[in-house]
């Protein structure tokens, strides 16, 4: 790790900050998939949302993100034309403990497939190098079983399986919490360069 | 008041009155353990004033109940349901006895029994959640007697004095809890 290492450029994806007036838009037409409008909406019952919500909510939290110091939100494009593929984001950052929750979700199955892994990679550099975080964990379970396979892959290990708490296509699933030690990033890094 | 729904073998829930309670938790969190072992963020002192219009705001969205010892009406704790899911009917729970010499003599669990039967009957909810940190072994005990179930953990995600401890997390279905339900009366 050193300071040469970019954060915010891969080969493929950049992050950048979100713009409301532009990528409100794309999220809402997301929103359309439970798994994504459930990244807008937290606890809440996922649904289709309206440009005019989500602009309002992604508002209201860089306003209050700014203010707290804790909020971090990027929106994440490819980099060779600009489209935005979805969002990084950690909602709360508990500085106390340096640990945090983070969602990297992308909205379309065909640019999720190519660049979740990338993206992916994005998301633990940021956390586990630039905030320093001990760990990071994320949410999601067997009813997306690729992004649960994705996180796997990339040295995420099952922490937590709440039961029966998740439903999507007329059942009910656990919701798992997935999470990776800085310790265990740099372990796996050290590895892969060895 | 009477509904025997919120009455259980040692205490009763009953509906916080801001004006007397709010003063109780201003004493309860002078012992700064009791703070530490209730929530992850640093244990603080809080102006009566702004926890007041805290709870003035957010207690439509609660249900939050002071715990009430059966013998002499003493309030002794604190326990809420919230974060509720609809969608899949489950909620969170936190509890915390607040007065240090009643720690450890069952009336925590019988708090968390009544409300689990409010959550449940009630409330129609299919599951219960809360979350504990690993160095609070009399609350996953009592969590445990209640009928919680070990649902995994968070690496070391509470810092305290420079040793890290970790998040548990404990959950009970409706079935399970209606499974208690018969095996007690049989």
């Amino acid at each position: 790790m050193t300071f040469t290492t970019q954060l915010f450029q891969s080969e493929n994806l950049v992050l950048e900050a979100y713009d409301p007036e532009k990528d409100a838009a794309s999220e809402a037409a997301f929103s359309y998939d439970p798994n994504y409008a459930a990244v807008i909406d937290g606890e809440g019952v996922p649904h289709p949302l309206t440009v005019f919500e989500v602009k309002k909510k992604r508002e209201e939290e860089l306003k209050k993100g700014g203010e707290k110091d804790n909020f971090f939100l990027f929106a994440l494009r490819r980099k060779s034309d600009g489209l935005f593929l979805g969002i990084l984001t950690f909602p709360h950052v508990f500085w106390f403990n340096r640990y945090a929750f983070f969602k990297m979700t992308i909205g379309e199955a065909e640019t999720r497939l190519a660049y979740f892994t990338e993206a992916l990679q994005m998301g633990l550099r940021y956390g586990l190098e630039e905030l320093g975080l001990y760990s990071m964990y994320t949410s999601t379970g067997e009813y997306e079983p690729e992004v649960k396979q994705g996180l796997e892959a990339a040295g995420f290990h099952e922490a937590v399986r709440q039961r029966e708490n998740v439903y999507r296509d007329g059942k009910l699933w656990d919701r798992v919490f997935m999470e990776i030690l800085q310790d265990e990033w740099k372990t796996r890094n050290a590895q892969v360069q060895s | 008041m009477n509904n025997p729904i919120f009455t259980g073998q040692l205490v009763r829930l009953i509906a916080m009155n801001l004006e007397e309670d709010l003063k109780l938790f201003e004493e309860w969190n002078v012992d700064s353990e009791y703070q530490r072992l209730l929530d992850a963020g640093a244990a603080n002192r809080y102006n009566l004033k702004l926890t007041k219009e805290f709870f003035e705001k957010e207690i439509e969205g609660m249900h939050a109940f002071m715990i009430q010892k059966l013998d002499d009406d003493r309030k002794i704790g604190m326990i809420d349901l919230g974060g509720f899911n609809w969608q899949v009917g489950s909620a969170w729970v936190g509890i915390g006895i607040g007065v240090r010499e009643l720690w450890g003599k069952g009336y925590g669990t019988d708090a968390m029994r009544i409300i689990l039967r409010y959550g449940f009957t009630t409330l129609n909810l299919n599951r219960i959640q809360l979350d504990v940190f690993s160095i609070n072994q009399r609350g996953i005990s009592s969590y445990e007697k209640a009928g919680f179930k070990y649902e995994g953990r968070l690496n070391g995600n509470l810092l305290k004095a420079g040793v890290r401890y970790d998040e548990v997390f404990m959950g009970i279905l409706r079935r399970e809890w209606e499974q208690l339900q018969t095996a007690t009366v049989n």
